[in-house]
């Protein structure tokens, strides 16, 4: 038997990568063995999966801002003109040299964008909340099985598709945060600090495209190319790459849902900045798909709730101190190193200040 | 009973060889010179003043050194060949290069007995002062005596005075412009050395030793003693010192310290002490520890302006350097502030946000230990309430009780008992 059913994978422009759960049942903190994948019908490995830019008149009409009410300039002059931006914002994930992920945009086509039709579309909806989100359709054989996916259509606010046409170095942002949706990325956490303030992103690298974090440049950054890594990886990419495990503590208790980063030391005492991950319900996390090397390792409360509702409902640990564990945390290919443990301390007073 | 023998005088005055030489030759004892007859006086006719009399004085040496500071007895040997009343007999001072201000007579005449051939030595004292602000080397001065003329008397010949350097000089090794200063660390020692030259000290002289706080301040220093003691004698040279410990504090943002010492005269006064120029010193500083086997240290904050970045005014920068021991291998930093929260945050729950920024984390060895270069940056001077970067250790037997508190005043580690413990890995 087959079931099918619809999620509404909201986005916009918030460090960890993070999956869909492919199960009803367990954690809601998943790795890539247990999320949402493509369905081997619809995009096996290996192949190219097409999309289209569908043809409403959202991409050439004028449109009303919703922050103040006034009318504004259509975002393009024809369908024809945006083509040459969304296929930017899909070579972003298609240049990931770890991952399997093979897009192309054939052109513009007829037909409603956001409908179960068996083509992966994009459209503009004046109509939208927010300034996108990507609407995946999945299946699964039974209750047993996986849920996999079988489409993906995404719609973004004219404002969206306007930004998208603009020469912002932040332009691609919206539709490469919907791609990575569509690819099956969830909501990851943010840079760990209000980057926006300093305009420096700092040792923590840049912002994921798939959290609610500022953008300060296209540029996807580790935990998207890791999570999207992990999900369709390269061939042998895996045995390339190594994980750490271990468990975040406050007070002795687990720290649900924290996210966990790294930081990877290079030769002459440099760092760069490593991908993330989350705990789990017992504050247990995986950080997988790291280049062999040390690492520093981070964690800390996810701050942006409204990018992991479901993580904050279902008990976050969010009143804990941000924490850095000094001594260097080995990694090798293809293994794993275990029992890093690191224990948060309580609390989190915050103080308002102006700028 | 011996005659009077000028040889013992030794003198080198003319005219007293003059007498010597009508007197007998050399190596033997010379028989008393024959004294010319006294004028017989006018009879009936009283004494005019001064008795008439005729003696022979002459200086006991030639020549005497005495050193500033001290008081010299010079001898003048007599013989009182027919004095019917006490002599008064003056010297006189001859300039050379000491000056005027250089030495004084108490009482520049001495009193020869009234006697019938009658010898002896009286003492006439020479005082060299000491009020000289400098080195001026050994001075010179010659005395002699003044003629009289109720007297018959047969004067020796002038005597030689020097008036040597007094007195002691003492000087710090570190001391004057062109010396290094002498570098403390912060929470240790070092030793400043005291050289001295005693020209002379009729008594051992103490000298105090006093702190001069420049960038420093005085809590900041100790010094071992408080005073020097220079010993009494005449041309000895040597050598001392004092331990000067840098105290550490809970402060590990400062720059390096400066402060002096300076030599200065005990209580009772250092008559005739020259000091030398003070002693430098300058404490490095060196850092806190908030728990075994990690130090940390930080440049003192700045507050960022427009010239040094696009929108830094008002943040406040620092780098902190962390020196992690292998007790505290499993040690982890953490964050208590500043996190920032407003009322919209609060109205959808969002929990406080880091505005704390590491804008570069660099890992080197460091002997043994790892060091951690962390640059930090945060919001500073703009904020209502300035949100101070606090941060503490966990883990590898640190108890996260020590909290270092870094503002636009500078970083202090303090202790905070409400901090929690934490364990590793």
């Amino acid at each position: 038997m087959l079931f099918a059913g619809a999620g509404l994978l909201i986005g916009s422009a918030a460090s960890g990568y993070r999956f869909f759960r492919a199960y009803d049942d367990g954690s809601r903190i998943v790795e890539a063995e247990r999320a949402i994948h493509w369905s081997a019908t619809s995009w096996p490995a290996g192949a190219v999966q097409e999309w289209v830019l569908a043809d409403d008149p959202g991409w050439t009409d004028s449109w009303v801002r919703p922050t103040d009410g006034e009318m504004q300039p259509p975002p393009f002059d024809s369908h024809s003109t945006a083509v040459p931006f969304v296929r930017e914002a899909m070579a972003a994930w298609s240049r990931i040299p770890t991952a399997d992920i093979r897009w192309r945009l054939t052109g513009v086509a007829p037909g409603p964008g956001i409908e179960q039709d068996g083509r992966n579309a994009i459209t503009v909806n004046p109509d939208l909340q927010g300034a996108g989100h990507a609407r995946s359709w999945f299946q699964r054989a039974d209750s047993g099985h996986p849920w996999e996916f079988s489409e993906c259509d995404i719609q973004i606010h004219p404002g969206a598709a306007a930004f998208l046409g603009s020469d912002d170095p932040r332009n691609l942002s919206v539709v490469i945060h919907e791609l990575g949706h569509c690819l099956g990325l969830a909501h990851s956490g943010r840079h760990p600090t209000i980057v926006h303030t300093f305009r420096d992103i700092g040792i923590w690298g840049e912002t994921p495209k798939m959290s609610y974090g500022t953008d300060l440049t296209n540029a996807l950054a580790l935990d998207d190319i890791v999570g999207a890594s992990l999900l369709r990886p390269a061939e042998g990419w895996l045995w390339r790459a190594g994980a750490i495990t271990g468990r975040v503590t406050v007070s002795g208790a687990s720290a649900r849902f924290a996210a966990v980063g790294s930081v990877r030391l290079l030769a002459g005492g440099q760092t760069a900045p490593g991908p993330g991950a989350f705990t789990d319900e017992h504050g247990r996390f995986r950080l997988k798909g790291l280049v062999p090397g040390d690492y520093l390792i981070r964690a800390g409360p996810i701050t942006r709730v409204d990018a992991s509702r479901d993580l904050v409902e279902a008990g976050a640990t969010l009143e804990a101190l941000d924490i850095a564990r000094l001594s260097p945390v080995t990694v090798r290919a293809a293994q794993e190193t275990r029992g890093v443990r690191l224990e948060l301390p309580p609390g989190r007073a915050g103080s308002d200040f102006v700028r | 009973m011996s005659g009077f023998g000028l040889r013992r005088f030794a003198l080198p005055a003319v005219g007293v060889v003059a007498v010597l030489a009508g007197c007998g030759g050399a190596g033997t004892t010379p028989a008393p010179p024959t004294a010319p007859p006294a004028p017989l006086p006018p009879v009936a006719t009283p004494p005019v003043a001064a008795p008439p009399g005729a003696a022979a004085v002459a200086f006991v040496a030639a020549s005497a050194e005495v050193y500033e500071g001290d008081t010299a007895s010079l001898g003048i040997r007599y013989e009182a060949q027919s004095l019917a009343v006490p002599w008064r007999l003056r010297v006189s001072p001859l300039p050379g290069t000491a000056q005027s201000s250089d030495f004084s007579l108490p009482d520049a005449a001495v009193e020869i007995p009234a006697g019938q051939g009658t010898t002896g030595t009286v003492t006439l004292d020479l005082v060299a002062l000491a009020d000289d602000e400098f080195e001026e080397g050994t001075e010179t001065l010659s005395l002699r005596f003044v003629p009289d003329p109720t007297v018959n008397a047969e004067l020796g010949g002038d005597l030689q005075v020097s008036i040597r350097e007094g007195g002691a000089l003492v000087s710090f090794a570190a001391g004057g412009p062109d010396a290094s200063p002498l570098e403390v660390p912060e929470g240790s020692d070092a030793v400043l050395r005291i050289r001295y030259e005693v020209k002379s000290l009729a008594a051992p002289q103490d000298l105090r030793l006093s702190p001069l706080a420049e960038t420093a301040s005085l809590d900041d220093f100790r010094l071992e003693r408080s005073t020097v003691t220079l010993p009494a004698g005449k041309a000895i040279s040597g050598a001392t010192s004092v331990r000067l410990t840098a105290e550490k504090d809970a402060h590990f943002a400062e720059d390096d310290e400066t402060g002096r010492i300076r030599f200065l005269p005990a209580a009772t006064g250092a008559v005739g002490v020259r000091p030398g120029l003070d002693a430098r010193f300058v404490i490095r500083e060196g850092g806190a520890s908030p728990c075994p086997g990690v130090s940390i240290r930080a440049l003192p904050p700045v507050t960022l302006t427009p010239g040094d970045g696009t929108f830094d005014e008002g943040l406040l920068f620092t780098t902190l350097t962390v020196t992690q021991d292998a007790p505290a291998a499993e040690a982890a930093l953490f964050q208590r502030s500043p996190y920032w929260l407003n009322e919209w945050m609060v109205e959808h729950g969002f929990p406080p946000v880091s505005v704390l920024n590491f804008v570069g984390w660099r890992v080197e060895p460091e002997g043994g230990a790892t060091r951690h270069s962390v640059g930090l940056r945060w919001p500073g001077e703009h904020s209502l309430v300035e949100p101070a970067l606090e941060f503490g250790f966990v883990g590898g037997g640190c108890s996260g009780v020590e909290i270092a508190v870094c503002s636009a005043a500078g970083c202090e580690l303090i202790s905070d008992g409400s901090a929690a413990s934490g364990g590793g890995r």
